[in-house]
């Protein structure tokens, strides 16, 4: 069922405001639930919109040997993240305007949102600026070929690369959608997903020791209004990979009507997959400590290994579903 | 002679005028003269081709010199311009276009005298690249084809006061004409096999030939075509050569010389023999995938700009051939549509390639040229002395780099879903194979993005890390101006590539029999076009839309509580007084997460001294260490050693027949046409 055009941008515009609004409270709850499992209280709900209100408010301070990259990259880098929102379905089907590209078009764009980070992270020519854009790059392109190999996975028996047409298929299919090579690429992209966020194992974002520091060592340099739309982009990458593997591993309840009520019952039902699954991510991370950085390159062994599975699963020993 | 033909012409006798001129020239305006007319005479070939591509085939031999002899194939000096020459022909005229332009200002950075030989050669090297799109009989293309490898080696030692410059020159010669001598083999059976020596006519003949001889020539033409693309194994010449070269060469080498081997291999495997057994793709497949990933790892660990560049090339063939590999698989397999498919992400990137690396090289031309060095760990800065430079670099980086919204992300976009598409064959071998070189190819685009993080932030970021990086001087403007006309390409490639996917799969009609590009439509928001009158998911146009209404966001709140104060103030130093140029991050460390994870690969010598030593002015004894990292390059240590003791060994067995006296040698002559004579009446010959 094909929606009006109002409709459509109701819905696209609806995306955005779920996603832009609710990331920094996801944030919280996974702050939240880290510090509740560590004996601690743990900062209020409200605290991460209230920072990013502060910074707002703040001057922007460069240093004197940044370029023009360090000024415009914030804004860049956000642009990139948002772009990447209506090519994963959040409530409705088929996705509103989200058939201009596909999940290799994300993988692009969470690319050129990292470039340009990376790089304006080496502009001031501070020691630490160059180890976090460093390591951050090294991170991106050992997840690139997991990512490819999960869209494979996940999109080959729906014959599609869009995240929109893999979501189709499991909600059709209902509970027979679930299946031993869908396990083994939930377990890949779980493993991508820390590393493409820089969660605990890989990276903790609360470290105050620049030798340990990966993202944060790479916007060192940032404060005020340019910081903010850097850690609101961190706070909706977060939501963004975690919207996907809602959408790809489980799909169910995202509303395939137009109907008004459906749809508002699809939005509640995705809030509430995205607090649980914050909860499950927030859960992870209190039990592990931070690994060395050369063993990430042993867990994007592991996800390849993973995702190839799901694939040689499908293809090898089903004999091509 | 109808409007194409006469531009070809036209074009044809600019830059043979260019070349005259620029060989004669004793004023500096002649040789900005001849660079001028060059540029010009390749903007009027890309016009050609664009008609000749739209329009239809110029006829074999309808360019025959007056008074030849049409019905002897030996003087037929036939020119032919078919869709895939045309295409090549779009390729090498737009770069070329682009580069001799801005070599009006490099060219300056020599004495006069040597100008007028640099513009001289530019001019011949673009013509015979002209040639080999456009010689329609394979004597023409033999002819060009050597003319092209010699006039590059002469620009290659161009710098010949650098003993660097003349073994680099060297390697290249010798590579080079193994190459051709496989290039001969691989025409030689084609031609004593179908009795033929126009492309028409060996085409038409080669259907019938036997296995063998159609594996031979595969093979032969592989070898041969896959060195003139610096293809793995094949790949040594380049890495010393483009470095050695003068930049705007290098441009010219790198950006549009290399993918003429593409275009030989194209024009034998799926031109002349039609395509083949399914083993021809798997091994192209093969050497494509080592290729890119091979390059991309060497050029991670390069500190010279230039040559990290050239091994940059290596890996973009490398995913040209991956392209052109699965578009054979496809073929075999039955599957003409998804053949096309691969073979226009091929064809695309082949063009998308040729647009930013030269883009890049004319940059990184421009910061070798004003800081004199080549060494990243000497640059630095560069931003603020050449900020078009950085500009042009920068849109050259990202394209490399395969992010949207620039060109280089569709063409790999493409290569990702025509690899996808292999799910739908049934044929598990090529599923499995293609889901191993889509990881392959994943890795490989974020290892180039890694890298050109690091090339532009040590070159370009940051504060100088020499006095000549911090004195250079500005580039001359067109220079800039060649660069920009790339980097405007690219980006529109990258926005609206409906268009230029149209002229890419013009060639595909012809060699793959699959009804591509139809119903091409010209609005920037709809989806690229797939084989089956379908679309594919990628609207580029909105993509970039978004982009921009994501950067209005971002606008709206960063000043949503009005307009900021800016603050310019020192760096963040984390307590240590005043850091150096001397404390930022270096290319050896930036690649040394990379050299560290890929160990077996790169077999780092690492070696680290400490001596003690006096520093005035207050003679503290302090401790000097030194630490030093060294890769070699195992191919090169594994294949060229064996190789060239088995020349040698050869040549001076071969010295003994070498006596000095004339008697001797008529001898030899005698000998030999009595044994030819033989063979001939053996053999049977031909028909008198």
């Amino acid at each position: 069922m094909t929606a009006s055009v109002p409709a459509q941008l109701v819905a696209f515009v609806g995306e955005y405001l779920l996603v832009l609004g609710l990331s920094p409270l996801l944030l919280a709850v996974l702050g939240r639930v880290k510090a509740r499992t560590q004996g601690r209280v743990g900062p209020p709900l409200l605290q991460p919109y209230r920072d990013l209100w502060k910074l707002i408010g703040k001057d922007a301070v460069y240093s004197k040997s940044a370029s023009w990259v360090t000024r415009y990259a914030p804004a860049i880098s956000f642009a990139a993240l948002l772009a990447t929102v209506p090519l994963i379905p959040w409530f409705v089907l088929p996705s509103p305007l989200g058939t201009f590209g596909d999940l290799i078009v994300l993988v692009g764009l969470l690319a050129l949102s990292r470039f340009i980070t990376a790089l304006a992270a080496t502009d001031a020519g501070s020691t630490f600026g160059g180890m976090g854009s460093t390591r951050e790059m090294w991170m991106g392109a050992l997840a690139e070929p997991v990512f490819l190999l999960v869209i494979f996975a996940f999109g080959s028996p729906a014959g599609s690369t869009q995240a929109g047409a893999i979501a189709a298929r499991g909600v059709s299919l209902g509970i027979a959608y679930a299946s031993p090579p869908l396990l083994l690429a939930i377990v890949a992209y779980v493993l991508l997903l820390l590393v493409e966020t820089g969660r605990l194992p890989i990276d903790n974002s609360a470290t105050h020791l620049e030798l340990t520091m990966v993202h944060e060592a790479m916007v060192l340099e940032y404060s005020g209004r340019d910081l903010a739309l850097l850690e609101w982009g961190r706070g909706f990458k977060l939501a963004i990979m975690i919207g996907l593997l809602i959408a790809l591993a489980a799909p169910w309840g995202i509303s395939t009507s137009w109907t008004l009520a459906l749809v508002s019952l699809a939005v509640g039902i995705v809030v509430i997959k995205l607090l649980g699954a914050h909860v499950l991510v927030s859960r992870l991370e209190a039990g592990v400590a931070k690994w060395r950085l050369f063993r990430v390159a042993d867990l994007t062994t592991l996800a390849v290994v993973f995702a190839f599975g799901s694939l040689a699963l499908t293809y090898v020993v089903g004999g091509g579903a | 002679m109808n409007l194409r033909e006469l531009l070809l012409l036209v074009s044809l006798a600019g830059l043979s005028a260019a070349t005259v001129l620029g060989f004669a020239s004793r004023r500096p305006v002649e040789v900005r003269a001849s660079f001028l007319l060059g540029a010009l005479s390749c903007a009027i070939t890309t016009v050609q081709s664009v008609l000749v591509l739209l329009g239809g085939t110029l006829p074999a031999s309808s360019l025959g010199l007056p008074g030849t002899v049409p019905a002897s194939p030996v003087l037929a000096l036939g020119i032919q311009e078919d869709p895939l020459s045309a295409f090549f022909l779009l390729v090498v005229s737009v770069s070329g276009s682009a580069i001799l332009l801005a070599s009006v200002g490099y060219a300056e950075r020599y004495v006069p005298q040597r100008r007028g030989f640099l513009a001289g050669g530019c001019g011949l090297f673009v013509l015979t690249m002209v040639l080999v799109c456009t010689a329609g009989t394979i004597f023409l293309f033999l002819v060009a084809w050597e003319a092209m490898t010699l006039v590059s080696y002469f620009l290659v030692i161009h710098d010949h006061e650098d003993a660097e410059s003349r073994e680099a020159g060297l390697v290249y010669l010798v590579m080079s004409h193994a190459a051709t001598g496989a290039i001969l083999v691989s025409f030689l059976l084609l031609a004593t096999a179908t009795g033929s020596t126009t492309w028409e006519g060996i085409a038409a003949g080669a259907g019938g030939l036997p296995p063998g001889v159609r594996d031979a020539v595969f093979l032969a033409a592989l070898v041969g075509f896959g060195t003139k693309a610096a293809m793995v194994p094949f790949h040594s010449w380049l890495p010393d050569a483009h470095p050695a070269a003068p930049s705007n060469v290098s441009a010219l080498m790198s950006g549009v010389m290399i993918k003429l081997g593409i275009f030989g291999l194209l024009r034998v495997v799926l031109g002349l023999l039609g395509g083949g057994p399914s083993w021809w793709a798997y091994t192209i497949l093969a050497l494509g995938g080592v290729s890119a990933l091979a390059g991309v790892l060497y050029a991670i660990v390069q500190h010279n700009l230039k040559r990290l560049l050239a091994f940059h090339s290596i890996e973009n063939i490398g995913i040209i051939l991956l392209g052109v590999g699965a578009g054979l698989l496809f073929q075999n397999l039955g599957y003409p549509a998804l053949a096309a498919l691969a073979l226009a992400a091929a064809l695309l990137h082949t063009w998308n390639h040729a647009l930013f690396k030269s883009l890049l090289f004319l940059g990184a031309g421009a910061a070798v040229g004003e800081t004199g060095t080549r060494d990243l760990e000497r640059m630095g800065g560069l931003i603020r002395r050449m900020p078009g430079v950085a500009l042009g670099f920068f849109v050259g980086a990202m394209a490399i780099s395969a992010l949207p919204p620039f060109n280089g992300f569709v063409s790999e976009w493409l290569l990702f879903q025509s690899f996808f598409a292999a799910f739908s064959t049934g044929s598990v071998t090529a599923e499995m194979t293609l889901s191993i070189l889509a990881a392959v190819l994943a890795l490989t685009s974020g290892l180039a993005a890694y890298c050109f993080v690091k090339a532009f932030g040590i070159a370009f970021l940051a504060r100088p890390r020499s006095q000549q990086a911090e004195l250079a001087g500005s580039p001359p403007s067109s220079l800039v101006g060649g660069m920009g006309i790339l980097a405007a390409f690219c980006l529109a490639l990258g926005v609206a590539p409906v268009l230029a996917l149209d002229l890419a799969t013009r060639p595909l009609r012809e060699l793959t029999g699959a009804a591509v590009g139809s119903g091409v439509s010209l609005s920037v928001l709809s989806n690229l076009p797939n084989g089956s009158g379908g679309s594919l998911p990628l609207a580029p146009g909105a993509v970039a839309l978004l982009l921009g209404a994501g950067l209005l966001v971002a606008w709206a709140v960063w000043r949503i509580r009005g307009a900021p104060a800016t603050v310019v103030g020192p760096m963040w130093d984390c307590g240590l007084d005043a850091p150096t140029p001397r404390m930022e991050y270096t290319a050896t460390g930036y690649a040394q997460p990379v050299v560290r994870i890929f160990e077996e690969f790169y077999r780092p010598i690492e070696r680290s001294d400490s001596a003690p030593a006096l520093r005035p002015p207050w003679i503290v004894l302090a401790r000097v260490r030194r630490y030093t990292v060294e890769i070699a390059e195992p191919i090169r240590a594994w294949v060229f050693p064996p190789v060239a003791s088995g020349i040698f060994g050869l040549a001076r067995r071969m010295s003994r027949l070498q006596s000095g006296r004339i008697h001797a040698y008529l001898a030899y002559i005698f000998v030999t046409l009595v044994g030819l004579l033989l063979l001939v009446r053996a053999v049977g010959g031909p028909a008198p």
